[in-house]
């Protein structure tokens, strides 16, 4: 653009409009707009238009978005930096919801708890070491102690025998009992811990959250 | 371009460059800092551009989030503000291309505006707007007849106060294009506004 200024160039016009054009370019359509009805008319209407549009305001919500989380690592793209995958949420919360269910059986039906660990303990709690270990025993007797399991035993020493193996089981199964009760308090404490951070940290470590609002 | 608010804090007195400089070296206060400075021209940016509260907190938010993970690459060859600028005007657009319908942004370049404005049927009268609607909703209906090009230019323009070349650089175009689309975009806009019954001269409404 120059210092001339050819009439219905809206370009021009509204470089003046908005104040963004050179002092010769500036000078040149104001005195066209001197003499040009025209001109003068669309310019003057812009202008109205553009007061119009300062009416137009944003809702005045409440933003205040801040990083939550650990503020001393630097910035970066990890992948906990991005809030769980769907499915990873819905997989965690199944877990919890069961370990939920298992805790609240023990801890408010005691005896139905009892009554539903011992028989799984039987199918699937006991572990394979704990059987092998009695398994072992059992083979020592028989094999290496043969006078304290005589090939042949009479009632009664079959019967102490029996009730041998039964304590060993029953003592089996309170270890198993123990060490389940064990797995489920340490995975409710985690979860505690886990519910804690979340809740204190927004949907990330490094996630932006809505926060309390600040001073200004 | 101006930051919506400078709190009293005396780190608000750092430029952008020393809060970003400071937060590519994780302190993540000082990006708190940037976010506390920008959130409300971001808000407002992208409120303006997709016309929707909820969804315009939620791009503010994503925006935000996007340049602090982008941070470590932010090398600083443009002002952090347009970079920022950048990075909502692509989730507006995105935001736009999976939700919006309007017709009126198919609305080629070339088209005459005042014919468009001249083909838009019956709109309400200032007396039923004025009834139950302040003006500036009327602006917003009457922003929603423009293209997204010619929209975002003026919002740039009037309420970001950014320059031709720097809503050039933001749109990928020429600036005699910018110019086109403000000058399309406020007569189509004068026109709606005229149909509603606001015509006002020098700030008096007649």
């Amino acid at each position: 653009m120059g210092d001339t200024f050819h009439c219905g160039d809206t370009e021009a016009l509204v470089g003046f409009l908005y104040e963004e054009c050179g002092t010769d370019e500036r000078a040149a359509i104001a005195a066209h707009l001197a003499v040009c009805s025209a001109c003068t008319a669309e310019v003057g209407g812009l202008s109205v238009t553009r007061q119009q549009l300062s009416a137009w305001t944003p809702p005045d919500v409440r933003l205040d978005f801040r990083l939550a989380g650990d503020v001393t690592s630097a910035p970066r793209g990890s992948w906990w930096s991005s809030p769980l995958p769907a499915w990873a949420q819905l997989a965690a919360a199944i877990v919890i919801f069961a370990a939920g269910m298992v805790l609240g059986a023990g801890v408010f039906r005691p005896a139905a708890w009892a009554a539903a660990v011992t028989p799984a303990a039987d199918v699937t709690g006991i572990n394979h070491a704990e059987l092998a270990r009695l398994d072992r025993r059992l083979r020592d007797i028989e094999h290496k102690s043969p006078q304290t399991v005589p090939a042949a035993l009479d009632n009664s020493s079959r019967e102490a025998i029996a009730t041998w193996v039964r304590q060993e089981i029953r003592e089996s199964e309170r270890r198993n009992r123990i060490l389940l009760a064990e797995t489920i308090f340490k995975f409710s404490e985690d979860r505690a811990l886990d519910v804690t951070t979340v809740a204190s940290s927004g949907r990330g470590p490094m996630d932006i959250s809505f926060g309390p609002r600040r001073e200004e | 371009m101006v930051p919506g608010r400078y709190p009293g804090n005396a780190r608000m007195t750092s430029t952008d460059e020393e809060l970003v400089a400071r937060s590519r070296g994780g302190d993540h206060e000082s990006f708190n800092q940037l976010i506390l400075r920008w959130e409300r021209p971001i808000y407002a940016l992208a409120y303006r551009v997709i016309g929707r509260e909820e969804e315009a907190r939620d791009v503010c938010q994503e925006a935000f989030l996007r340049a602090f993970r982008a941070l470590p690459g932010f090398k600083g060859q443009a002002k952090f503000s347009s970079w920022l600028y950048r990075i909502t005007l692509n989730l507006c657009r995105d935001w736009i291309r999976r939700h919006r319908r309007a017709p009126v942004s198919q609305m080629p370049e070339d088209t005459d505006p005042l014919e468009l404005a001249a083909a838009v049927g019956p709109v309400e009268t200032i007396e039923d707007l004025a009834a139950r609607r302040e003006l500036t909703l009327v602006v917003e209906k009457a922003m929603e007849f423009l293209p997204e090009e010619q929209r975002t230019a003026i919002i740039l323009k009037e309420y970001h106060g950014l320059t031709f070349q720097e809503i050039a650089d933001l749109q990928g175009c020429p600036l005699s294009t910018v110019k086109t689309r403000l000058y399309q975009g406020l007569t189509v806009l004068r026109r709606q506004l005229e149909r509603n019954g606001h015509v006002r001269t020098a700030g008096k409404r007649v």
